[in-house]
């Protein structure tokens, strides 16, 4: 399916984060949990940069956000973010502090610490339902 | 012989010597810098870390950070926290190898 618009990717963005916790509540993959939950978050955020992007730029920026290594990095999402205005709370810019998340998880093998893997799925909540409140 | 300066020390603004300033007085080692106008990264390497969970850690750091600036605050989205063993030459994870190589080159592309 092609993504066109910013509710396209909050869906997304739900459905990643759902899986995650699923795959956390019944399987106890914490690292596959934690990969797939990144994106959620990923995904939030290009919701938001749509939602608050010109009505005539959208096209030009959604091809740009679903392009380029670069677009994976929450902090590059929060910059173009922040050129529209938009920042996120203290509290929620604590929660960033303690996502980690790269693609580069893909390279690692094992477990990681389960109260970890809980704590980044919170903030990938926190920042869902930061971004829909946004949009609604 | 010269030795080539990091990459992100080209990054470094008086905000972000004003937080490894303050980071100091409670580390043994903090770098930080400005990543773009929206994130500020801080790096502590402190051998209290040693075999502490990831939380543990934030936890130790995050009291301080609540004394800067609350712009400062705001804008500090990534932080890295290391103890000195996982910073060896030969990296015993490749996570650790990753983070740290994410926070030493700024312009490192994502695959």
């Amino acid at each position: 399916m092609q993504l066109a618009t910013s509710r396209d990717f909050l869906k997304v963005a739900l459905q990643r984060l759902d899986a995650a916790e699923h795959i956390m509540a019944k399987l106890l993959l914490n690292l596959e949990s934690q990969y797939i939950g990144g994106y959620s978050l990923e995904c939030s955020l290009k919701a938001l940069i749509l939602h608050y992007t010109a009505e005539m730029d959208q096209m030009d920026v959604l091809k740009d956000l679903t392009r380029g290594a670069n677009n994976h990095r929450p902090e590059v999402l929060l910059n173009r973010l922040r050129q529209h205005g938009i920042m996120l709370s203290i509290e929620l810019a604590k929660r960033m502090r303690r996502f980690d998340w790269t693609t580069d998880l893909r390279y690692e093998t094992g477990r990681r610490d389960t109260g970890e893997t809980k704590g980044l799925l919170r903030t990938v909540r926190a920042v869902y339902e930061w971004a829909e409140g946004q949009m609604t | 012989m010269t030795t080539a300066t990091p990459l992100w020390e080209a990054k470094r603004t008086p905000e972000t010597k004003m937080v490894e300033t303050h980071l100091r007085s409670f580390f043994e080692d903090a770098a930080a810098y400005r990543y773009n106008p929206a994130s500020i990264r801080v790096r502590i390497i402190d051998s209290r870390f040693e075999n502490l969970s990831r939380e543990k850690r934030d936890e130790m750091v995050e009291c301080h950070l609540d004394q800067l600036p609350e712009e400062t605050q705001r804008d500090i989205v990534t932080l890295f926290t290391f103890a000195p063993s996982e910073l060896q030459q030969t990296p015993r994870t490749l996570r650790e190898f990753l983070l740290n190589s994410e926070f030493e080159d700024p312009d490192r592309p994502m695959l």
